[in-house]
């Protein structure tokens, strides 16, 4: 992975999330661990979410909260690193952007470097009693089409 | 690899022959229209022994035939009283946590419990299965008949789940919700007790109907708790099924049996209730924000339910984001069941 030029985008279908009130939830379904992203960490996750560049990232925050792009990319890349190394994100699989069913998050100033707070009460409850059985991944990570009624 | 995953197909297609054998083989067939999470579903049962146990848990749900091709059709034979055996795939545990294949197409899903083999093509939306002998099912096995596989066909349907009790009082319901042991079978239990419609303790479909409208539907008329709960039920206690088997480590209480007037099939969703166990002072319903709310909901049925994805939690978000959240202080007493009784007498907004 090269984060400087690839694509990015969240570890889907092993990570699920969702933006609330301007706060990004994401939960591992293997490990049981949950994670919280505010501020311009949620809009880092948005744009993840929509398979943008690290660059086009950086351009975004720094635009959304008024700053230069020189300002916000160390933090930028460093929550970048930490989602890899969590296993939240991973190349993108598609040569542009996507649209996603999600709002973009609000933007609520000053600009503060975004971090990554990690919950892991569920993963040491769930240690013993893995949640997902991996035997079923493979159906359950793309419905049959034509499906829904 | 593929010879062993196709052989998923070959035994959906095996059960489906051995049905139409056992059709044919003299004994009773007992036909039953319900409603899972909203759809239609048509069951047809050879052997009034196993249609009068089989369809308990579902008795609710019955419906007057439908003029429409129903969502899912379920066939069901009963060896004892057919002789039609099938030998169950020996790749399948049911003693096993995950005792499910699926064929290489991703197109038939195959379980194994204790008693039951079941085969569903997800394509045809068919579900075929052969019961030994109905008496000798597990509890959960004979209190949520099928379970995986109908929550599997749910999945395709796009009908998410939530990992919650429900109960209602009338028309208006709320969701309990609670990792596994966590008590909320217990309160739906007390509130069944207490007056209140039950309508699920464990799992229940939604759909949303309009903008801050969704309906709840109950998937099974079976509670299930461990043997401390049963103290807080003594109304209920007597009519318990203890657990025979290694694989049960809750009683059954077949509420079909002992509550059927309790029994709803539907509610709107009015409250999301999360129960705590505190000593610590304070008033014993608070409202709750979206944010908890959404990770009660999400956690809970995130890491229970094998069939959750991001669809899942786009749909547990809009719940989250329109239905109002409360924490339910437990100290013990027996209040709970009259405050949710109260909550949901009281109309109320999502405003927080």
């Amino acid at each position: 992975m090269n984060l400087a030029t690839d694509r990015l985008q969240a570890n889907e279908p092993d990570i699920a999330s969702r933006i609330m009130d301007g706060e990004a939830i994401l939960i591992n379904l293997q490990s049981g661990a949950y994670y919280s992203l505010r501020g311009a960490g949620a809009l880092v996750w948005h744009l993840l979410r929509r398979h943008q560049t690290r660059d086009a990232i950086v351009h975004d925050v720094a635009g959304a909260f008024g700053e230069s792009a020189s300002t916000v990319q160390a933090g930028v890349n460093e929550l970048l690193g930490t989602l890899v190394a969590e296993g939240l994100v991973r190349v993108s699989d598609r040569p542009e952007p996507v649209t996603i069913d999600e709002e973009r998050p609000p933007v609520a100033l000053p600009y503060q470097t975004p971090a990554l707070e990690k919950f892991t009460d569920m993963e040491e409850l769930l240690a013993l009693d893995p949640p997902t059985p991996g035997a079923l991944d493979g159906l359950m990570r793309q419905p049959l089409t034509g499906r829904r009624d | 690899m593929t010879d062993g995953l196709d052989r998923v197909r070959r035994g959906y297609e095996s059960a489906t022959a051995r049905f139409h054998t056992a059709l044919a083989s003299g004994a009773a067939v007992v036909s039953q229209t319900c409603v899972i999470g909203g759809r239609t579903v048509q069951v047809r049962i050879v052997g009034p022994q196993l249609a009068e146990q089989f369809l308990g848990p579902w008795q609710h749900l019955r419906t007057p035939q439908a003029a429409v091709p129903p969502s899912l059709s379920i066939d069901v034979w009963h060896r004892a009283e057919t002789g039609i055996d099938l030998e169950a795939p020996s790749t399948l545990d049911p003693l096993s946590r995950f005792p499910y294949e699926v064929s290489a197409d991703d197109r038939c899903f195959a379980l194994r419990q204790p008693e039951t083999t079941a085969w569903l093509d997800r394509g045809a939306r068919h579900l075929v299965a052969m019961v030994g002998d109905v008496g000798r099912r597990a509890l959960y096995e004979a209190g949520r008949p099928l379970e995986m596989a109908v929550l599997v066909w749910l999945r395709d349907a796009g009908i998410p789940l939530v990992h919650a009790a429900f109960v209602s009082v009338g028309d208006a319901g709320a969701l309990i919700l609670g990792q596994s042991g966590s008590g909320k079978s217990t309160l739906a239990g007390e509130c069944a007790a207490e007056g209140l419609a039950f309508l699920g303790d464990d799992k229940v479909a939604f759909v949303r109907h309009g903008v801050g409208d969704f309906v709840g539907f109950s998937l099974s008329a079976s509670l299930h708790v461990d043997r401390r709960s049963l103290e807080r039920l003594p109304h209920l206690a007597d009519a318990a099924l203890a657990p025979a088997r290694s694989l049960d480590d809750k009683y059954r209480i077949p509420l079909e049996q002992v509550a059927a007037a309790h029994l709803r099939p539907d509610a709107r969703i009015r409250a999301i209730v999360m129960p705590t166990l505190t000593r610590q002072a304070g008033a014993p319903l608070e409202p709750a924000s979206r944010r908890s709310a959404l990770l009660a909901l999400s956690l809970s049925t995130m890491l229970s339910l094998p069939t959750a994805r991001q669809h899942s939690l786009d749909a547990l978000a809009a719940l989250a984001t329109a239905i109002p959240a409360y924490s339910l202080r437990l100290r013990g007493e027996h209040t709970a069941p009259a405050l949710v009784a109260e909550l949901l007498a009281t109309p109320r907004t999502a405003d927080r």
